[in-house]
């Protein structure tokens, strides 16, 4: 099966403190992986160092993704070569229209791949699509980015980025934080319409509840920003009988 | 023998003013006002960085350069593409019929020089009378200057179907001091928009001191938009003196690009009840552009409403200076009057001075004023940045959408693509 991502023995650090202790973790495509883990065990670390935020060090270990160096690379040129981070946090951009970074957002990453840019009404067109499989309200797209957006309706228009940039890669952190029973619902069925064969997901949760509705190939558990158990859909279900500390508890040594 | 000079910067103005008036200068009704005018420029001199509110604003060294005064060439108009408007144009301060477009004005919609305009008394009874020589030295000295200017008076009940477009083509090979004046007289329930820019032909330098008065009467309606494309080598000073009636409404859309240096005073006398005034401006400046906005919104009568939002992006070494003063006066009651002042820099050389001074005398009133001045959102960036979009592609589409903000009050369509353009070679 073809490697999208290979990470081997990753560290950083934020101001000096280490927060990823050596991360080993492979993706391929058509998989999708969830890591758990609990608050501050470094789960949101391992997303952004893979989306490229400058904000942490890295400290060591390797990240080939499709065959080159992730590491090498800026944040936006990673976005141009299919990797997608759904924001734990989105970010209101108040003034900046909703479709023109769309536009400027796929005309990019298709101008890398060698395509012709889309057209406005081509663009909208693809938006609609895309706002309806993922059951959008069609008027947010009217807005400035995610401007007095509702928690719900900010990971919501997320997941439209992800179905409108079509990465190889997309990481979810937390993608069902602030999400009441209905939204997860519809926001899962979203994900797992986008899930291919060629592309891979990486889903950051706290919860289990997330996996009854986006069913992980892979479940790995984070602990002190080491992947300490690895397994398959069961580990989520184990984790949520026992609690985190079970896990803590029969580290091996 | 050379004659040594080293009298004060003024006198030179001074003994200007003497040569220029014996050479066919003020004329006609405006002599007496001339004459007072440059008694009391002679009293106070130019402003200093003593001065409270030209704190931030060192003008010295564009004053202590020597210009002339020049008679227009012969030169073209570019006008604003798109703005489909009557047009006025003026050249080196005197009015060029040859290249304005007046035709189809309504009737009751009157736009004319000042030299030899229709109505004596409209003009002696509103030209200097809402620009205040006595408090500001450039207006004392524009008008010590006067000549000729613009005079647009709208008739009661008559709503013009365009805008009027000033023109100021600035045309000479040595430095030029030119003094555009405008009346705007918009009579009861009048409504009228006003665009106004500068083009400067020629790469001399110049200083330009242009004093606006605008009469609002009672439930007219008046914007006015300035558009201004600075070179580094031009230097502006505008007193913009807005007096507004019972129902009034007043609408001011300023955006100053580069220049080097630019002062804009906007002041407002909302003088009866419910007057609704919004002032709203954008600067761009880089390398060392100096951009100063300052406001005065007097508040003399109860039950009006304020509403103040500038905006700029200051790159390289350029400084802003914004400096909002609100005085709501005693029986001024039931005043809401709002400033906001955003500032974006892009640099750690680029300064931003941001001074509001509110005076409330009344009790019942809602004023508010804040301030930011920042860097760009990093936040924003990498947000941007992690969708594929380039880091520059990134800077443009979040400047351009603060900017944005301002461009598109403008309630001339036609500016905004104009203005976004500016932007955009602004940022490139």
């Amino acid at each position: 099966m073809k490697s999208i991502l290979n990470i081997q023995g990753l560290k950083a650090s934020v101001e000096g403190m280490p927060i990823l202790n050596g991360v080993n973790l492979s993706i391929n495509a058509g998989e999708v992986h969830a890591i758990m883990g609990p608050n501050g065990s470094g789960k949101s670390t391992l997303a952004s160092v893979l989306a490229g935020n400058e904000d942490y060090e890295i400290d060591g270990g390797t990240v080939d993704y499709l065959g080159t160096d992730l590491l090498d690379m800026d944040v936006d040129e990673r976005a141009r070569e299919g990797v997608f981070l759904a924001f734990q946090y989105p970010v209101e951009l108040p003034g900046v229209s909703t479709m023109n970074f769309l536009k400027q957002a796929v005309n990019s990453v298709r101008e890398h791949q060698g395509l012709e840019p889309l057209k406005a009404a081509a663009l909208l067109r693809l938006a609609r699509e895309k706002a309806a499989l993922i059951e959008l309200d069609a008027r947010l797209k009217q807005r400035s980015v995610n401007q007095g957006f509702s928690g719900g309706e900010k990971k919501r228009n997320e997941i439209f980025q992800l179905a409108m940039l079509e990465p190889t890669l997309a990481i979810l952190d937390e993608t069902d934080s602030g999400l009441d029973i209905d939204a997860l619902r519809s926001v899962s069925n979203g994900v797992n319409q986008l899930r291919t064969p060629d592309r891979g997901f990486l889903v950051i949760t706290h919860y289990q509840r997330l996996l009854d509705y986006l069913v992980p190939d892979f479940v790995h558990v984070m602990v002190n920003g080491k992947l300490v158990r690895s397994g398959g859909r069961e580990l989520a279900l184990e984790l949520e009988e026992h609690g985190y500390d079970w896990i803590q508890d029969h580290l091996p040594e | 023998m050379p004659i040594v000079m080293d009298h004060r910067v003024e006198d030179r103005f001074l003994a200007a003013y003497e040569r220029y008036q014996s050479m066919n200068g003020t004329s006609g009704p405006l002599s007496d006002l001339s004459q007072k005018a440059i008694e009391r420029f002679a009293e106070v001199g130019f402003p200093t960085r003593k001065n409270e509110s030209w704190k931030y604003t060192n003008i010295t060294p564009v004053i202590n350069r020597t210009y002339q005064i020049a008679d227009p060439e012969t030169t073209t108009v570019d006008g604003i593409e798109g703005l489909d408007a009557y047009r006025a144009v003026f050249v080196n301060g005197l009015f060029a019929p040859e290249h304005s477009i007046l035709d189809g004005l309504p009737s009751g919609a009157v736009v004319e020089s000042l030299h030899g305009a229709s109505e004596d008394d409209l003009i002696q009874t509103h030209v200097g009378t809402y620009a205040d020589y006595h408090q500001e030295p450039f207006t004392a000295l524009n008008t010590a200057f006067l000549k000729d200017g613009v005079v647009i008076r709208v008739s009661s009940g008559v709503k013009l179907d365009r805008p009027v477009h000033i023109i100021h083509v600035i045309t000479a090979d040595q430095p030029i001091l030119v003094q555009p004046r405008t009346l705007i007289h918009a009579g009861e329930g009048a409504s009228i928009q006003v665009v106004y820019s500068t083009e400067l032909k020629g790469s001399t330098s110049a200083l330009i001191n242009a004093v606006t008065e605008i009469h609002v009467s009672k439930e007219a309606q008046v914007e006015f938009s300035d558009l201004q494309i600075g070179t580094p080598t031009t230097s502006r000073v505008t007193n913009l003196s807005v007096y507004q009636q019972n129902q009034s409404k007043f609408q001011s859309d300023v955006f100053t690009f580069g220049g080097e240096i630019t002062r804009n005073n906007l002041s407002i006398h909302a003088d009866a009840e419910h007057c609704e005034s919004l002032l709203h401006g954008l600067f761009m400046a880089r390398e060392k552009s100096h951009i100063d906005n300052s406001t005065f919104v007097d508040h003399a009568k109860p039950n009006c409403m304020s509403s103040e939002y500038y905006k700029g992006i200051l790159d390289e070494d350029a400084v802003g200076v914004f400096h909002g003063q609100v005085l709501v006066r005693e029986d001024a009651q039931l005043i809401n009057a709002y400033q906001t002042n955003r500032s974006i820099l892009l640099t750690d050389t680029a300064r931003m001075f941001s001074k509001p001074a509110l005076e409330i005398y009344a009790d019942d009133v809602k004023c508010s004023h804040g301030a930011t001045t920042g860097q760009l959102d990093k936040e924003g960036l990498f947000y941007l940045r992690s969708r594929g979009i380039h880091e520059k592609d990134a800077r443009r589409l979040m400047l351009t959408s603060f900017a944005g903000d301002i461009i598109e009050k403008s309630p001339i369509q036609a500016l905004h693509e104009v203005i976004y353009g500016h932007v955009d070679r602004m940022l490139s």
